[in-house]
């Protein structure tokens, strides 16, 4: 992460024309990017086109940035929109589920909910959700944005947000059924 | 259950309401709140032990940086590459037909030679497709049915990626700007080429990740290919209509997103 005056200063390079200065950025946030890309595209390879497209459109935008947000929030809106014209092209649903994708976890860490085999089903109920509903719930309840940075993400009112996210959780509860029924 | 309850509800689930009194006692008189709390509740458990996703490889990294640098490195690329999605996909749907060969046609039209541009147009086409199919490219230069968005994609990368040079070698040769008929050549090409192809343009769309989709000046009009002449020219047409031979052809200059010329 770059504190904000590291941030102001390596922008300013980047619109100079420093890709050095960019190269630093896209290191800082690339991990962060793909992972949004892939839960919200559900394939590796389709969030790998992502990824590099996000951070061209962010270089070569660079100076229409004007500082309103972080810069991260201003590069997960333009990663969403990317991965919508994606969505939107191919005319499909994201791919499911991400199993393989997704890191091993330690036995010892997981919970009941695990052990009950609820991760693939929230997956791919995931998957399943209109898109801008899962990019609100991905930027919110996984990404851990506030709902004001999710707001400025996705480019819509805190309001709207609040609208996704809440009732994405409620379509997938809806999907699992009574397997998080406690 | 009332959206304003709701919104109460969950937000006291997942801890971002201010005040969560009301919340609370919705959840202790009403059922159906103090269910919708425990589904929110569930859900964000469930949401928040999912695992983080396997992070890009080294290899990935390596791969993502080495291409990204090598499109913002090749300015005279800048075009296209500022736009690979749509473009691309312009490119596989509308069969390739017009950027390569055009130049050839204006220099022929420029030396005073009038025998006939669409069959020099549609020659340096088939040399293209040629050379790419020798290049190891299955179908290089086919129309795509845009029904398999991925499969169309593809295609379009690969066509592209071979596609640049010959269209980029046949730009250094036209440096002067085009005239009004040298516009109407390529428009009457683009118009042709456009009916002779199963693919219609409807399926070219867009997206608001190039500089010029969403500039105001082009409304209502989608993209039909890109002619590289003494610049890249974005050939434009109305939205959502079947092309004919009174088509009216937009030239935007892929840079600025100027409209530079219409053809009627």
């Amino acid at each position: 992460m770059t504190t904000p005056g590291t941030e102001a200063d390596l922008l300013a390079r980047v619109v100079a024309g420093d890709r050095q200065a960019f190269d630093l950025i896209m290191r800082s946030q690339e991990n962060r990017v793909f992972s949004v890309c892939l839960r919200i595209l559900g394939d590796r390879d389709n969030a790998l086109d992502a990824t590099q497209e996000t951070f061209l459109t962010v270089f070569r935008k660079v100076e229409q940035f004007q500082g309103n947000s972080a810069l991260s929030t201003w590069i997960y809106r333009i990663a969403v929109n990317t991965c919508y014209d994606q969505i939107r092209k191919a005319g499909r649903r994201p791919s499911e589920p991400l199993d393989d994708h997704l890191e091993p976890v330690d036995p010892a860490a997981e919970d009941a909910v695990l052990a009950a085999g609820l991760r693939p089903e929230i997956e791919r109920a995931l998957a399943r959700l209109p898109a801008d509903f899962r990019a609100a719930v991905v930027l919110s309840d996984i990404e851990g944005l506030s709902l004001p940075e999710t707001a400025e993400a996705l480019g819509i009112p805190v309001g709207t947000v609040k609208s996704r996210v809440f009732r994405g959780r409620r379509l997938l509860a809806e999907q699992l059924g009574n397997q998080i029924t406690p | 259950m009332h959206s304003h309850d709701l919104d109460l509800i969950a937000a006291h689930a997942d801890g971002s309401a201010p005040d969560d009194t009301e919340a609370r006692a919705l959840i202790e008189t009403c059922s159906e709140c103090r269910a919708e709390y425990e589904a929110q509740r569930s859900v964000l458990s469930a949401l928040g032990t999912m695992p983080p996703v396997s992070p890009m490889t080294d290899v990935e990294k390596a791969a993502l940086h080495r291409d990204l640098w090598t499109e913002l490195r090749n300015p005279p690329q800048a075009a296209r590459a500022a736009s690979p999605g749509w473009m691309r996909w312009a490119l596989a749907a509308a069969g390739l037909f017009v950027l390569v060969g055009v130049a050839g046609v204006l220099g022929q039209l420029g030396q005073g030679d009038s025998a006939g541009p669409e069959a020099v147009a549609f020659a340096d086409t088939t040399t293209t497709a040629e050379a790419a199919a020798d290049r190891g490219l299955e179908e290089p230069l086919a129309p795509q049915g845009g029904e398999d968005g991925s499969a169309t994609t593809a295609a379009g990368d690969g066509a592209e990626d071979n596609f640049s040079e010959t269209t980029m070698a046949a730009a250094e040769t036209t440096a002067t700007t085009p005239t009004d008929a040298d516009f109407e050549v390529v428009a009457s090409q683009a118009r042709r080429a456009a009916l002779a192809q199963s693919t219609t343009t409807t399926t070219v769309v867009a997206p608001e990740v190039d500089r010029c989709q969403d500039d105001e000046r082009l409304g209502g009009q989608e993209l039909l290919a890109t002619v590289d002449l003494d610049r890249t020219y974005l050939i434009m047409v109305p939205a959502g209509v079947e092309i004919t031979e009174e088509t009216p052809i937009t030239f935007v200059d892929a840079e600025t997103c100027d409209v530079v010329h219409v053809v009627e």
